[in-house]
């Protein structure tokens, strides 16, 4: 599934907290800069390091890229051609290429 | 022709609720998370916040934070996070259905947490903590501005980092809701955790200047050993009396849960 797939339909907050939205390095970048831009700096979207080098974040922000919603402001910025190109996976398939150190290891 | 004082003193016209009697920080508080709810509070939870307010002065214990959110009570998520004293946090990730003003604002242990800065802070006199109201971890972190000052779960109660690498356990109870804290005061190490408490020395001194993550640890900027606990109420700032904390968060969060 991609994130085109996901945002053609409005998606629950129950149906979302379980899948992930899985970027490249340079499309994290890109959301990067669109939110430093024109984000909410009070409320920020920071996808998380994976260890195969990708990033992720909870699908259960585009509950908040409505309008009103926390992230609207940089979503609404989003180059729609991107869409089409980031991966979107269970979150149990995300989740467990997460670097989870136990706080003795850190 | 009207009179001049129509308008103001028509007795028709009738306030939609009656403000607590009370604290100027209070108030503030209050009007602050109504702006960012867009609608008033319930009187008994704007009752129930200030009853807080004015009981952690007169504790003694109020001037002493420096940085905290109550994360619960506010109508929506932006409403908990008006900061309590202090600048607000950045939020990160968090949604709305993350939040239930019951019962808190839940983590899921891999991308949400809050940044909330405290300034500078000597480690030799610093108090911090979380009330955990429920999904207790055994692992993770809940609160920590660096690797070595952080509060982490354990199969049982809780551990802390007091500025050197070993871990000191702190307690055995595995008892939610409760407060999870400590109060670093010159050598010596205060923690109460989930109805427990004690003392161990401590060596470390030093000031913390980096920003405290709740909901995990902030190691050099990133966020570290992210938990999935929902949390009500969060503290950082100088030392202060943990038990009297505890004692006035726990009213706190029956009060907001009878006033919902």
């Amino acid at each position: 599934m991609t994130l085109a797939d996901l945002i053609s339909q409005p998606v629950s907050y129950e149906t979302a907290k379980e899948l992930a939205i899985v970027l490249t390095p340079e499309q994290a970048t890109t959301l990067g800069a669109i939110q430093q831009e024109y984000g909410n700096p009070q409320h920020v979207a920071a996808p998380v390091p994976l260890t195969d080098g990708r990033l992720m974040l909870c699908a259960d922000l585009l509950t908040e890229t409505g309008p009103g919603g926390l992230y609207a402001q940089g979503f609404a910025h989003l180059p729609a051609e991107l869409f089409p190109q980031v991966a979107v996976v269970p979150m149990s398939e995300a989740h467990a290429l997460l670097p989870q150190p136990d706080p003795e290891e850190i | 022709m009207l009179s001049p004082l129509f308008g103001q003193l028509s007795p028709l016209r009738v306030p939609t609720k009656v403000a607590p009697a009370g604290d100027s920080d209070a108030l503030a508080y209050i009007a602050a998370v109504e702006a960012a709810d867009g609608q008033a509070l319930e009187e008994g939870v704007a009752t129930a916040f200030t009853d807080f307010i004015v009981g952690c002065k007169s504790d003694g214990i109020w001037s002493a934070i420096k940085a905290s959110c109550i994360l619960a009570g506010a109508r929506t998520l932006s409403g908990a996070l008006v900061p309590l004293v202090g600048s607000a946090p950045t939020n990160f990730n968090f949604v709305s259905g993350d939040y239930d003003r019951e019962t808190g604002l839940k983590g899921n242990a891999s991308t949400k947490y809050l940044r909330h800065s405290a300034g500078t802070i000597a480690s030799n006199q610093m108090a911090y903590g979380v009330w955990v109201n429920s999904d207790r971890i055994t692992s993770q972190s809940y609160v920590g501005p660096a690797s070595l000052h952080q509060i982490a779960g354990n199969t049982s109660g809780a551990r802390v980092r007091p500025g050197v690498s070993t871990f000191t356990q702190m307690g055995t109870s595995n008892t939610v809701p409760g407060i999870i804290g400590v109060n670093l005061q010159t050598t010596t190490l205060n923690w109460i955790c989930l109805g427990q408490s004690g003392s161990a020395a401590k060596t470390s001194t030093g000031s913390i200047t980096t920003p405290f993550f709740v909901y995990g640890v902030n190691v050099n900027s990133s966020p570290v050993s992210l938990c999935a606990s929902r949390l009500g109420f969060y503290f950082i700032g100088g030392n202060l009396d943990l038990a009297l904390l505890d004692t006035r968060v726990s009213t706190l969060m029956t009060n907001l849960a009878a006033a919902i």
